[in-house]
């Protein structure tokens, strides 16, 4: 899959990067909400992983974007929050700070098998 | 649940809401009322409990580089080799340190669930993990007994949880340095009945309690002098 991965850790976000690029997906990194807004315009994308609490366009509001204007594009919401469900409920698929690789990997086969 | 009688105990109800001079009246002049360093100590946790959800998203994300950096050098380590003995002691200390603070999360996040059916045994059950990871008692015995069936009840399973904890983390108190708290979870003339042996402790947030098992039309005995604690409710009718 071609995945695009969003997050202000370069960290974090390097480190999911780096486990799916692993498994053979293709990765681009965002640092910002708008950022991943910027490449979503200009590249073709199979999936979306964004972390939900960031400076500017969270990931909450990405999400909103995302689904009014790429329909269809799955969405995994990465939080290490305590928002309830009802907060997360567009997404596709919710991976829970800290998790494991295993996590990661199962949230992103069940996000990229789902049909939004 | 009318009609449940207290099994030679009292029967314990949320304080009512009058005026504020009655209020202030009965406070000075009812020993079971909060006293002042009570009230600090609840305060003090309150606080606490503010800067807890905070906290574990600060945790998460150093963790959640710990452990996945640690994963990925495991992957490349050649097997057997005393580099990849230690980096599987790193990456099982960073997997424990994660099941403690998502089981904190799990427990915050719980408070925002909406009421609906809810199985009593599984969500005691869980209480009692997350007291096994977090509480850091090791001189007490926490036993649960657990029914086979599913017990089901309606209601807000953050506001249950709280109460099963509540009652959890004050019988723990009671029996530090050595000692046995035991959880019951089963029905009892046709309703829901969860049974916490140990005792009362300071018997903080017990009021808390007692409204919530109120609120879903149940009722919390204290027995022998809150050596348990019953917490009854009705079962969930069938629709």
């Amino acid at each position: 899959m071609r995945i695009l991965v969003v997050d202000d850790e370069p960290t974090v976000r390097e480190l999911v990067r780096a486990v799916l690029d692993r498994d053979g997906h293709e990765t681009v990194g965002a640092g910002s909400g708008l950022e991943a807004l910027s490449l979503l315009e200009h590249g073709t994308f199979d999936l979306v992983v964004t972390d939900v609490t960031m400076p500017g366009l969270d990931g909450l509001e990405l999400l909103e974007r995302i689904r009014r204007s790429y329909q269809g594009l799955p969405v995994l919401l990465v939080t290490g929050g305590v928002d309830g469900q009802r907060a997360l409920a567009g997404a596709t698929e919710v991976l829970y700070k800290p998790f494991t690789h295993a996590d990661l990997r199962d949230a992103v086969a069940r996000a990229g098998a789902a049909d939004d | 649940m009318e009609g449940v009688e207290s099994s030679g105990g009292a029967r314990r109800r949320a304080p009512e809401t009058g005026d504020a001079d009655n209020a202030a009246s009965a406070m000075t002049e009812n020993p079971d009322f909060p006293t002042v360093p009570d009230l600090l100590e609840v305060g003090r946790l309150a606080a606490l409990g503010r800067l807890t959800p905070g906290a574990l998203h600060e945790v998460a994300n150093p963790l959640v580089a710990l452990l996945g950096t640690a994963e990925l050098l495991l992957e490349d380590a050649e097997r057997g080799t005393k580099t990849a003995d230690r980096l599987q002691l790193v990456v099982d200390t960073a997997r424990e340190i994660s099941g403690i603070v998502r089981a904190l999360q799990g427990y915050s996040r719980e408070r925002l669930a909406p009421r609906g059916p809810v199985a009593l045994e599984r969500l005691v059950g869980e209480t009692v993990e997350l007291v096994r990871r977090t509480s850091g008692v090791r001189d007490v015995a926490l036993e649960e007994t657990r029914s086979e069936v599913e017990v089901s009840v309606d209601g807000a399973p953050g506001e249950l949880k709280q109460a099963v904890l509540t009652l959890i983390l004050n019988a723990l108190e009671a029996q530090s340095g050595g000692g046995k708290v035991a959880v019951t979870t089963g029905t009892e003339d046709g309703g829901a009945v969860v049974t916490i042996t140990g005792g009362r402790g300071s018997g903080l947030g017990l009021d808390a309690c007692a409204a919530i098992v109120q609120g879903h039309g149940g009722v919390l005995d204290e027995t022998n002098g809150g050596s348990a604690f019953v917490l009854r409710l009705p079962l969930r009718r069938d629709e």
